[in-house]
């Protein structure tokens, strides 16, 4: 049953602006979730504050450490007040830290300003020599640590403060919110014949996809397939794309990758949850400049779905990754695994709620 | 109302707007501790044998370092200082339009000029394009109703010193960089005769 405003807890959500729109999927995913029992709002570092709005929810933008030409202390101080500003409007029983390292920032600001509860969904998966924080846990009443596949739901600390769960994958939609082949079609114009291939190397903000990407249109386009390439909304500038390539701006993606018989995308957590969300057949070109180990994760999602994993870094390697997807493709889809994470964290968040309430 | 007197009327709001918020104890609400809460027993007591002796005279206090408006991935803002495009309540396709005359005209700013975007309009796609600072005054449901109005005023005074100009600027049929250092100089002589 929906709440009355009146009793409604406020969460707000921080999250950081990455390599592409994970940390900022992740938050709205719980947020959907959460949506019949508590008011969200959002301060965001990535600058997609229409995809936010789009999903039904206020949100806040500051520039983020990453873009900024400002020094870290400068930043931070700089970040400490904006998000003090926003607190004290806002007025949240918690906020939920969706990133890599939480920033002084904001934790100072939930000091000085008092919140009840904090939270800090925390992705594991780094690459060897990342992800190493020394950011004592227990300094979160709760941490999300959002599954990769195959995981299921595990308490690893069951007390505050530093409650800790492991959940299932997190995407951002429910399954039954995904279109299927033909009104995916519909919706993007694209032709309900023919064979359509998708390609979303990322926003390229971190490592240039370019290489790849025009290797692997050229192939694929020597394969018969018309193509479209994704525009990601934070993106500083846009891949130069041939002209018989179609650019697509699509947010969430899950909801229309049923349109395309293939799909080409890095390895980033959101990614890979969508494409076994989706069942579509893909190639999956791991980003190694990222701080999470996407390899590793490209390998795991092989394992549970129809999926190709190659650098693509030469036309040989691009025709090889090609040939193996297209054989895949017509092979039966595996089981899918768990893909509740959002929901259980959700319930994590409500709870807390309560619990911050009554504090 | 031209554009001249627009910025000069937009200078005198934000000095009037920054006045506002040194009245707003938020900036002192939230001094930075960076860390000082979860550092080791050892470090603290560094920390404060430190504040005694700044506090004393005897070691000089670190200078803040400035906060910078360029971005990164923009090139030749390392140094670059503000140039306040005030947007607020712009229609998006005209901002847009105006972004763009403001965007060809840039490497005639740069290095001394970077625009910094003031804006409730919600167009981030358009704008991460740009290679601007933006800053974005949204309007938050209750209990934050207050909330657009009371980050104005901390804009306002963030960038109170800084050159400011209406964005409708870049729809004008003269613009160019020479006619916008004349409204700055315009208006920055005009604020400052009582």
């Amino acid at each position: 049953m929906t709440q009355r405003p009146a009793e409604r807890p406020r969460v707000v959500f921080f999250s950081i602006n990455g390599a592409g729109l994970g940390h900022l999927s992740r938050s709205l995913a719980y947020a959907r979730r959460l949506r019949e029992r508590a008011d969200s709002f959002f301060f965001s570092l990535a600058s997609a504050i229409d995809v936010i709005h789009d999903m039904g929810f206020p949100a806040d933008y500051f520039v983020s450490e990453a873009w900024t030409r400002s020094e870290s202390n400068a930043w931070e101080r700089e970040l400490l007040v904006r998000f003090g500003l926003l607190l004290e409007e806002v007025r949240p029983t918690v906020a939920v830290f969706d990133g890599t390292w939480p920033f002084q920032g904001f934790l100072d600001a939930c000091d000085a300003y008092n919140v009840p509860r904090r939270v800090w969904s925390r992705r594991g998966l780094h690459r060897p020599g990342h992800g190493i924080v020394p950011v004592d846990e227990r300094h979160f009443d709760l941490v999300i640590e959002p599954g990769e596949l195959g995981t299921s739901l595990t308490v690893v600390r069951p007390r505050r403060p530093g409650r800790k769960v492991r959940t299932p994958p997190v995407t951002l939609l429910r399954d039954d919110e995904l279109l299927d082949r033909d009104a995916a079609r519909a919706a993007l114009g694209l032709s309900s014949e023919g064979r359509h291939a998708l390609l979303a190397l990322g926003a390229g903000n971190l490592g240039d996809p370019t290489p790849a990407a025009l290797g692997l249109i050229d192939e694929l386009g020597r394969r018969g397939f018309d193509i479209a390439c994704t525009r990601a909304p934070i993106s500083i500038k846009d891949m130069p794309l041939p002209d018989n390539v179609r650019p697509l701006t699509l947010y969430p993606l899950a909801r229309y990758l049923r349109a395309f018989d293939v799909f080409v995308g890095a390895a980033g957590y959101n990614t890979c949850c969508e494409v076994v969300q989706s069942g579509v057949p893909s190639l999956l070109v791991p980003n190694t400049v990222a701080a999470d180990d996407q390899a590793r994760r490209a390998a795991a999602v092989a394992k549970h779905a129809r999926a190709v994993v190659s650098e693509c870094l030469t036309t040989d390697e691009r025709r090889e990754a090609v040939d193996r997807l297209l054989a895949l493709a017509a092979a039966a889809p595996p089981p899918r695994p768990a893909l509740d994470g959002a929901q259980h964290a959700a319930d994590e968040l409500f709870a807390l709620c309560g619990a911050g309430a009554a504090a | 109302m031209t554009v001249a007197d627009e910025t000069k009327r937009l200078r005198l709001m934000i000095e009037r707007l920054a006045a506002e918020a040194d009245s707003d104890p938020v900036v002192v609400r939230y001094p930075p501790r960076f860390g000082r809460m979860r550092l080791g027993l050892y470090r603290r007591v560094r920390i404060a044998v430190g504040d005694v002796l700044r506090g004393l005279g005897l070691r000089a206090r670190p200078v803040p370092k400035p906060w910078r408006v360029g971005l990164r991935h923009a090139e030749r803002t390392e140094e670059a200082g503000p140039l306040v495009l005030w947007a607020l309540g712009a229609e998006r396709d005209a901002l847009r339009r105006a972004c763009l005359a403001f965007k060809a005209i840039e490497p005639e700013l740069l290095p001394e000029l970077v625009p910094v975007l003031v804006t409730d309009v919600t167009d981030f796609a358009f704008f991460s394009r740009l290679g601007w600072l933006v800053e974005y005054v949204p309007t938050l449901p209750a209990p934050a109703e207050g909330y657009a109005a009371r980050k104005t005023r901390y804009l306002a005074r963030r960038y109170r010193n800084a050159p400011v100009l209406p964005w409708s600027a870049g729809l004008e049929a003269d613009f160019g960089t020479e006619r916008i250092r004349r409204w700055i100089a315009e208006s920055t002589t005009s604020a400052a005769t009582p």
